[in-house]
């Protein structure tokens, strides 16, 4: 699954570990969501699109 | 210190301390007590420490995220496999009297598999996942 994470992180200037501490995740995980090497859970994925005011469907998408 | 070493060593050390020592004082106690009720009493010591060590792993697997549980449970996964065949292997040597296998072994063919399994699973997602192998691509 592809998603815009990398970008909507960038824009806001913030890093991996900085957006991995406000979602209460490892660094790791955000690597691995943003490289698409993990799908992350459904309210990993619902938290990320709060954070980001953003619908899910905007930041994941599924085609991929 | 690594940071994970040290998060396991304050989440797991007391319990892991607690039961290396209760099996060597269960050990040495046992040589010097008479067979019996007593000294089966005796070897049971390191019990209640093995029920604090593991429920210590269980809530460490827990308080970690989903990605750590996930790479955690499909170690736990693979050990268990592992060890079932090892185990179910030697029991049937052992109906055909090939050889003994002391309940030990059993232990130790766990414990063994445990560290396999963390060892392959751990590789796996670094070197063919990729997914601890971007350190420099954090910003």
């Amino acid at each position: 699954m592809n998603n815009h994470l990398r970008q909507l992180r960038a824009d806001r200037g913030w890093s991996q570990g900085d957006l991995a501490e406000q979602l209460n995740v490892s660094r790791q995980t955000i690597n691995a969501i943003e490289t698409g090497k993990y799908d992350p859970s459904l309210p990993l994925a619902f938290l990320i699109a709060k954070l980001f005011k953003q619908p899910i469907e905007k930041i994941f998408d599924p085609a991929a | 210190m690594n940071p994970q070493l040290r998060r396991y060593i304050a989440d797991c050390g007391p319990a892991s301390l607690t039961f290396f020592a209760s099996v060597i004082g269960a050990m040495l106690l046992a040589k010097r007590v008479e067979p019996g009720l007593v000294r089966l009493l005796v070897c049971l010591i390191p019990l209640p420490s093995v029920l604090w060590l593991a429920w210590a792993e269980i809530s460490r697997l827990r308080r970690r995220d989903e990605l750590r549980q996930r790479i955690e449970v499909e170690a736990i996964a693979i050990a268990f496999a592992m060890s079932f065949v090892i185990v179910v292997t030697l029991t049937f040597l052992e109906l055909g009297n090939a050889f003994s296998v002391q309940v030990s072994t059993v232990s130790l063919v766990m414990a063994a598999c445990w560290v396999a399994a963390q060892i392959i699973v751990r590789t796996r997602f670094r070197y063919w996942c990729g997914i601890f192998g971007n350190p420099t691509d954090s910003n």
